[in-house]
């Protein structure tokens, strides 16, 4: 290694070999080289580019289809579209030069204002100063120097007070024409949309075809800085932030950069193309996908594709005229796919037919090779992820009220918004359904974190014991169960490399799928507020039919809108997308208010408005329950609720899985482990409960006359119930549009297949329901007579409100003899198989030993003082004791009212920011589940002792968990966990709260009355609803559908109609307290306070888009209505008999009578009128019931106000042409006929009445 | 070899890995080092030995969780340290053995041969100097592509990482901190520390081993700062980085750091061994009659140490220099001597303090 030095001259010579420096230089030169490469490289090589890249091919190819339309198809040439281009550009330029003018001006006017503002404050001062001297002044002359000085300053403070307010004002208008010109401007800019596209079409088919060379430079390593053509897509969005704890930075969102075409209209699926084209001209057709195809495959010919070409398997597809039967499943909708053949729809009309060849393929039936399959074949490249936003309208688009300007991507998904990784931006899979995942071997392998032998011990404990369920040994009511669905996990780990390790430094991963919506409330604090969709559109005749919109994504209305184009005299349903509903978060905050869940979990109000509404407790009052029932009913209840009403909504707090087993227990008065039996332990326990309960309300107890059972026909009273439609005479209650009536479920199974529901035979509970509550709005009245004494009964019925000052039920105005009638009717329904379960049995040393525990822990005296406390006690003293410490430790009260513990505090964990606790914060103990909020949640729902499960504590019965099993099917589970994960406390800035307007705060409103009283059991209401319609087999006596109800009434009426429906009724006049005498259903009195019957009025009002206010006459514009014209005639005349009669008026008025005469009004509209035909009469028409527009519209066209019904149509054809045989009134015009029809209705019975 | 593995390999490591069997292990293996050093540093032994422990670290990545461990991003550097040490240990220790035979032999040293008065800049120093920094660029930009930045979640006040650890140069005194009073730990021994290392000039008047390996002629002070640096500072860090986990409780090198584990340790003091345990009665009132048994060790130990010393294994040194340097020297090796013990009574006795006086606030 060392060289000796040379020693001439001193010289050291060298230390190093050169040649060994030189080799060891070289060798390290290299390795740097290739150093830096490779990290330049893995800088470089990112998956995003290629998807981009691809999809930007899409893009291209989707604007050549587009543009080639436009030019060939659409009868426009490129010169037009280019001068209509240039113009409109013209006109922005115009736009921005005005606004340039004015932003000139108002930097004039703002230094203009400024220095106003800034002289006004300064002489403010000097005028403060004299006041103060004024006020100090020591002489009569000193004071009257200062008066003098100090009214110069007021005179001149108020001369540059009004300078200033003249800048201001200047500054104002100024701003107003500034945003008066930014409208226009964006007017302008919306006309220019599909111009602007064509714009981009240039720039895109520039960047991606014609200029490859240059792209292919631009996108060199360390030159593609120089605005390379693929790069991250990122946006910052200002109103949102990310919770670092330490600062809140703006949150920034880069998913577009692989998700490019999701926030662009017009990927979704393929019906763009399709919708597009007019498929009339075929070979245009044929040629635009063509080219289309030609463009998405990057230009090579899908004829003749090359050997090398990396798109041959598609083109080989597409050559084959074969496509992938998902391929067509996904695309087209399908008919009568089982029978092997399916017709290929392409929005419109059927359009070609495949059969399924013996490959399982589909094939077209004549085996011509037709456009079609290029167009199918190439989009079969098309990867999910590319696609538009499945909810564009509603959350991505430019116009919909989430754009993705404004509100990025992982505002609602979550994940971590900045990173261009697949792994890093936490991608989740969706949730998944299993079944039996409980079992420990099962959820091993899975990967569950799993103390295998938490799980045995557990196991082994509950072998021991009682099972806690109607499950064998494990304990696990946990039949089915949502988890992240770990097999995609694995493969996009395997794919994609999102490894476990890079999943674990991200508190907010992505929502799963499913669970995206729980993400609305961040916001949506004040409610979630969906749109209510328009009522009526294009009633008149002859308004132009909206024509249908290709941009529509939902099929349904689609479809609907293509019916209505072709059919102009039908109702309209605009072509609106469905909106985007969260449905799974909507049904559990239902379930939230349904079960009561808030009387023991407190939700902050301030951080959730919505919960200001809150319903009273959903549990009946006990003060009085010694009147109601009996003892022996209520302890068997306690014990297990769900033996006696599978659906009830009382929760079981006893015999569950952490309570049943045998267990070793220290008790304080021995000191000595004894064996416990857990069953008899919990049977001490409801004794005591209910015995405490009992006692409480001896006191209160009121006495209900003696009910003679014999009076009441069970028979009528059966009809009553069940509302048979068919029995028009018995005037049903259809109590069934709330009440089951059977305790077995399966008995209603025709019924519930009538409403297109079935039923879970485990938990009783319907299966088919949405989002209604259709009948477990209310308890099950099955078995009711081995619950009720019949007295208590009789007096329920006839007024609910006396015994229960919140209940829901309404009074249904019963006379004695109906209310007879039902009751002997339900008290024929015994629930044999309840009555016969074993009795609660007592254990008197045991319940003496809780006694003592109870005490003891009070820890208000010493043990041993403790137990002798109790022991001096009598045994009936040693009950209530523990009965009234049990109510409050169970929490009754949360649901019960109960004098004792009128102002009690809930006993639950407050929930008002549950989704955003760390889940390391959860105590998920030895629970064989995912460690998600979403899992803790839903196996809580399903099994709410599940984690005690193993742990010591279980066998410290007040140590135990609380919280009851109320026995939710999987899917309320589900969505419970939905909404629980939704209550997050994360910061969001005010600016991007969502603040409803009057109307949507009207309408949230409104929904929360209907949602309580269940108004859609018997209602249809925003086209949900009408439970009881199926039942009814005569649709003339279903309850009405109630939509454009604000529109038809005046608000006078119908508030009062909600506080009493029966206010119509004329004394003396048989049958004239309903509106339709025949109607056998009755609806019943809510006794809605005046806040909801206002609320409700609203809620109609603004679901019509009309004002809410009372109507205040003359609302209507055409004034040369004759009837009205010749009233005020007579009105006149009466006050000066001069006045000259018009004979036009008086001629008119003639006319009209004739009119109504001819039209035959009273057959119908009258009580005499047979059934079938019967109107309601027009005598009502005097409480002011319809609005006067209403009417019009009415007799314009009653079919489009209410599809089926009887009223004829007077004035004009189906075509809308004024019929023949009424142009001989009134000049033939029906607009005057119609308006005077209506005046003379009214005021003739007005007059008759009189 | 499986079977070997599993039941030979890896007990023993665990049982090593022990803290109290690793401390003395290492403190034995040192001075049975510096004793055979002659023969020891020989390549045909030193060479299988430096393999066998490499080849021990590339077995033991069979198992995940040791393979997890060492290959973290922050762990890597210590890794490399550990082998960069041994290497240069060996170095040093070849050539003092070179040296001091020579020097037996009456031969200079190595290094006199070497010995130039000037090299040229060029190459002999700046090319040597681009080189290596190629070289380390290299290596850094490799490394840097290999095991990218350890970046964590955003820090929060409400969730701090289980184990929260120092910075790795940092871990010998965060280790410290287990045993020690913070003040003691935090400012005092590291205090001594630094004056120690201060007075080295003062009180090291011995000429020789200037520019040259030797271990023969200044056994004493090479063996000290070994022991400082490798022993009290070196295999710290390694406890701290490899086997300290989650709660900060002691894991073996292939035991999972399982968050749940927790071992809720219940210290005593001396006084309370002494008063409780040993005359089974109750603690006297006044605090310096009950620290009285901590306050007799502690000054026995600090008062009749330097005597001691003096008397037996510092007889020599007491002899070169005079009363107040060998105070120095006494005093700053009775503190670094004091932290084993004091370790060492933690891992078998439970010991908590020696002297406790939380009256004021003194705890030793």
């Amino acid at each position: 290694m060392t060289k000796r030095p040379s020693s001439i001259h001193n010289d050291p010579g060298y230390f190093y070999s050169r040649k060994l420096l030189i080799r060891l230089f070289a060798f390290a030169s290299l390795a740097f080289a290739v150093g830096i490469t490779w990290w330049i490289w893995v800088d470089f090589d990112r998956p995003w580019k290629d998807d981009q890249k691809a999809e930007l091919r899409w893009e291209a190819g989707r604007f050549a289809l587009e543009r080639f339309v436009l030019e060939n198809l659409a009868g426009a040439d490129e010169a037009k579209y280019a001068k209509q281009l240039e113009e409109a550009e013209a006109k922005v330029a115009a736009r921005r030069k005005e606004i340039d003018a004015i932003d000139a001006e108002l930097k004039q006017a703002n230094g203009g204002f400024y220095l106003a503002d800034m002289t006004y404050k300064e002489q403010k001062q000097y005028t403060s100063e004299a006041e103060y001297w004024v006020q100090e002044a020591g002489t009569l002359a000193e004071l009257a120097d200062w008066w003098y000085q100090l009214r110069f300053h007021r005179d001149r403070e108020d001369r540059l007070r009004d300078a200033r307010e003249r800048a201001n004002d200047q500054l104002q208008a100024l701003l107003d024409r500034k945003k008066a010109a930014e409208a226009e401007l964006d007017a302008v800019r919306a006309e220019m949309r599909k111009n602007a596209d064509l714009k981009r079409l240039e720039i895109v088919r520039t960047n991606i075809q014609k200029k490859r060379g240059y792209n292919r430079a631009r996108e060199i390593p360390l030159l593609d800085f120089l605005a390379p053509p693929v790069k991250v897509k990122q946006i910052v969005l200002d109103n949102l932030v990310d919770n670092y704890e330490f600062s809140t930075p703006k949150k920034v969102d880069r998913c577009a950069t692989c998700h490019v075409l999701s926030t662009d209209v017009g990927y979704d699926a393929v019906r763009w193309p399709v919708e597009a084209i007019d498929t009339k001209d075929a070979k245009a057709f044929e040629e635009g996908v063509y080219r289309f195809v030609y463009a998405v495959f990057d230009g090579v010919d899908p004829g003749k594709p090359a050997p090398n070409d990396p798109f041959r398997r598609e083109l080989d597809l597409v050559r084959k005229a074969r496509l992938h039967a998902e391929t067509l499943d996904f695309l087209f909708e399908m008919e009568d796919a089982d029978a092997g053949e399916i017709k290929v729809k392409d929005g419109r009309k059927v359009w070609k037919k495949y059969v399924r060849d013996g490959t399982g393929l589909w094939k077209q039936d004549d085996n011509g090779k037709s456009v079609a399959e290029y167009y199918l074949g190439a989009l079969s490249g098309m990867k999910p992820h590319w696609r538009t936003h499945p909810h564009f309208k509603d959350m991505v688009g430019g116009h919909s009220p989430h754009p993705f300007e404004k509100f990025g991507c992982s505002a609602c998904h979550q994940g971590r918004g900045w990173s261009t990784d697949f792994g890093l931006a936490y991608h989740m899979p969706d949730l998944k359904q299993v079944d039996d995942w409980m079992t420990d071997e099962r959820a091993h392998e899975e990967g569950y974190h799993i103390p295998l032998s938490a799980g045995q011990t557990f196991r082994a404990a509950m072998a021991r014991g009682a099972s806690p369920e109607n499950t064998g040994a494990g304990g696990s009511d946990l039949h089915t169960g949502w988890v992240t669905d770990k097999a995609t996990g694995k493969r996009w780990e395997h794919e994609l490399g999102a490894t476990e390790s890079k999943l674990h430094y991200w508190h907010w991963p992505q929502f799963p799928k499913t669970l995206v919506q729980s993400s609305c409330l961040k916001c949506h604090k004040e409610g979630l507020y969906r749109t209510a969709e328009p009522e009526y559109e294009g009633v008149r005749v002859g308004k132009p039919v909206k024509a249908p919109d290709t941009t529509a994504f939902d099929d349904q209305s689609a479809a609907l809108n293509a019916e209505a184009a072709s059919e102009p005299n039908r109702l309209l349903i605009p072509a609106e997308p469905a909106t985007y509903r969260p449905r799974e978060l909507e049904r559990g905050l239902d379930n939230f208010l349904r079960f009561g869940c808030y009387g023991c979990h407190k939700v902050d109000t301030t951080l959730f408005p919505f919960m200001k509404n809150v319903r009273p407790k959903v549990g009946p009052p006990l003060d009085e329950i010694a009147t109601k029932t009996t003892k022996e009913w209520a302890l068997r209840w306690v014990r297990n609720p769900k033996d006696f009403r599978p659906q009830t909504r009382m929760p079981r707090f006893f015999g569950l899985s952490n309570s049943s087993h045998n267990f070793r227990y220290r008790f304080s008065d021995t000191g000595n482990f004894d064996d416990v039996n857990g069953a008899a332990w919990a049977d001490a326990e409801i004794q005591a409960i209910v015995e405490w309960i009992f006692e409480e309300s001896k006191g209160r107890a009121r006495a209900y006359p003696a009910v003679d059972l014999s009076r009441g026909d069970p028979k009528r009273g059966e009809q009553y119930v069940v509302a048979d439609g068919q029995a028009s005479e018995n005037r049903a209650k259809a109590c069934i549009a709330c009440h089951d009536i059977e305790v077995d479920t399966a008995e209603l199974k025709v019924d519930a297949a009538a409403l297109g529901s079935s039923f879970d035979k485990a938990s009783g509970r319907p299966t088919g329901w949405k989002e209604r509550m259709s009948r477990r709005q209310a308890p099950n009245l099955g078995g009711i007579a081995s619950k009720v004494t019949p007295e208590w009964l009789f007096a329920w019925l006839k007024n609910p409100r006396g015994y229960w000052h919140d209940t829901n039920m309404p009074d249904l105005r019963l006379t004695d003899q109906e209310a007879l009638d039902i009751t002997a009717f339900l008290m024929t329904k015994r629930h044999v198989a309840f009555e016969a379960l074993p009795p609660v049995t007592f254990n008197e040393s045991i319940l003496t030993r809780i006694a003592e525990e109870l005490k003891v822990s009070e820890q208000q005296e010493s043990t041993e003082d403790a137990v002798a406390h109790v022991q001096r006690w009598t045994q009936r003293e040693r009950v209530l004791y523990v009965g009234q410490k049990l109510f409050k430790h169970y929490g009754c009260f949360g649901c019960h009212t109960i004098e004792a513990y009128k102002d009690a505090t809930p006993i639950g964990t407050e929930l008002s920011d549950w989704g955003s606790k760390l889940i390391e914060r959860l105590e998920f103990n030895h629970a064989p589940i995912e460690q998600t909020r979403f899992s803790f949640a839903y196996a809580k729902m399903m099994n709410p002792r599940i984690y005690d499960m193993g742990m010591p504590r279980a066998d410290r019965p007040f140590d135990r968990l609380k919280m009851p099993r109320f026995g939710f099917m999987p899917e309320e589970a589900k969505d419970l966990a939905t909404f629980l994960v939704a209550l997050t406390s994360d910061p969001v800035p005010a600016a991007s709260l969502f603040r409803p307007d009057e109307r949507e705060a009207d309408i949230l409103r409104g929904r929360e009355i209907v949602k309580r009283y269940n108004c859609q059991g018997c209602h249809v209401i925003e086209n949900e609803g009408g439970d009881i319609w199926p039942v009814i087999a005569n649709s003339k006596w279903r309850p009405p559908d109630l939509k454009g109800q604000g529109r038809k009434t005046q608000p006078q009426w119908l508030f009062q109609f909600l506080k009493d429906p029966v206010f119509i009724a004329i004394p003396g006049v048989e049958g004239s307290d309903r509106i339709r005498p025949w109607y056998s259903i009755r609806m019943p009195t809510f006794h809605f306070t005046d806040e909801e019957a206002r609320a409700l009025n609203r809620y109609f009002s603004a679901l019509s888009r009309v004002p809410a206010d009372f109507e205040t006459g003359e609302p209507d514009s055409i004034s040369a209505a004759p009837y009205a014209q010749a009233k005020r005639f007579e009105v006149k005349k009466a006050n000066n008999p001069q006045e000259t009669e018009s004979v036009d008026a008086r001629s008119s008025l003639e006319e009209t009578r004739l009119m109504f005469l001819a039209y035959q009004c009273k057959s119908c509209h009258s009580k005499e009128a047979k059934i079938e035909s019967a109107a309601p009469d027009f005598r009502l028409s005097r409480g002011g019931r319809l609005r006067d527009t209403w009417i019009v519209d009415w007799l314009w066209g009653p079919l489009k106000l209410q599809p089926g019904t009887a009223m004829p149509v007077f004035f004009v054809d189906s075509k809308g042409t004024p019929r023949a045989q009424e142009l001989q009134f009134l000049g033939g015009n029906p607009d005057v006929q119609i308006r005077a029809l209506r005046d003379f209705v009214r005021h003739h019975y007005r007059e008759e009445d009189r | 070899m499986n079977t070997l593995f599993e039941y030979v390999l890896k007990p023993a490591m665990t049982f090593v890995a022990k803290p109290h069997i690793l401390l003395p292990v290492a403190s034995v293996a040192l001075i049975l080092t510096l004793k055979y050093y002659r023969t020891i540093t020989k390549p045909r032994i030193a060479v299988p030995l430096g393999l066998a422990l490499a080849g021990l670290m590339v077995v033991s990545c069979f198992d995940p969780n040791f393979k997890k461990n060492i290959l973290k991003p922050d762990n890597v550097p210590i890794v490399l340290l550990l082998f960069g040490l041994f290497f240069f240990f060996w170095l040093a220790l070849r050539r003092a053995a070179i040296n001091d035979e020579a020097a037996e032999r009456g031969e200079p040293p190595l290094e006199a041969k070497m010995k130039r008065e000037t090299v040229l800049v060029w190459p002999d120093l700046v090319f040597v100097e681009l080189i290596c920094l190629v070289l380390v660029s290299a290596a850094l930009v490799f490394w840097a592509v290999l095991i990218p930045a350890p970046l964590e979640e955003p820090a929060s006040a409400a969730l701090t990482p289980n184990p929260s650890k120092a910075p790795w140069y940092f871990l010998g005194l965060q280790e410290m901190l287990v045993y020690f009073d913070p003040w003691y730990a935090g400012v005092l021994l590291p205090t001594m520390i630094i004056v120690g290392l201060m007075a080295i000039p003062y009180v090291d008047t011995n000429p020789k081993g200037a520019g040259y390996y030797t271990l023969s002629e200044r056994r004493f002070a090479i063996t000290v700062y070994l022991f400082g640096f490798i022993v009290f500072w070196v295999v710290l860090i390694t406890i701290g980085t490899f086997l300290r986990g989650a709660n900060w409780n002691f894991f073996g090198p292939y035991d999972k750091w399982d968050p749940h584990f927790q071992r809720p340790l219940k210290n005593i003091n001396i006084s309370e061994i002494f008063w409780v345990k040993m005359l089974k009665q109750g603690m006297p009132e006044k605090w310096f009659i009950r620290e009285l048994p901590g306050l007799l060790m502690a000054g026995a130990f600090m008062l009749l140490g330097p005597l001691v010393l003096a008397k037996t294994v510092l007889k020599d040194l007491f002899k070169k220099l005079d009363i107040v340097r060998f105070s120095l020297v006494a005093i700053l090796l009775l503190f670094m001597i004091s932290m084993p013990l004091k370790m060492l009574g933690r891992w078998l006795i439970n010991l908590k303090y020696v002297i406790y006086i939380p009256e004021y606030f003194v705890n030793i």
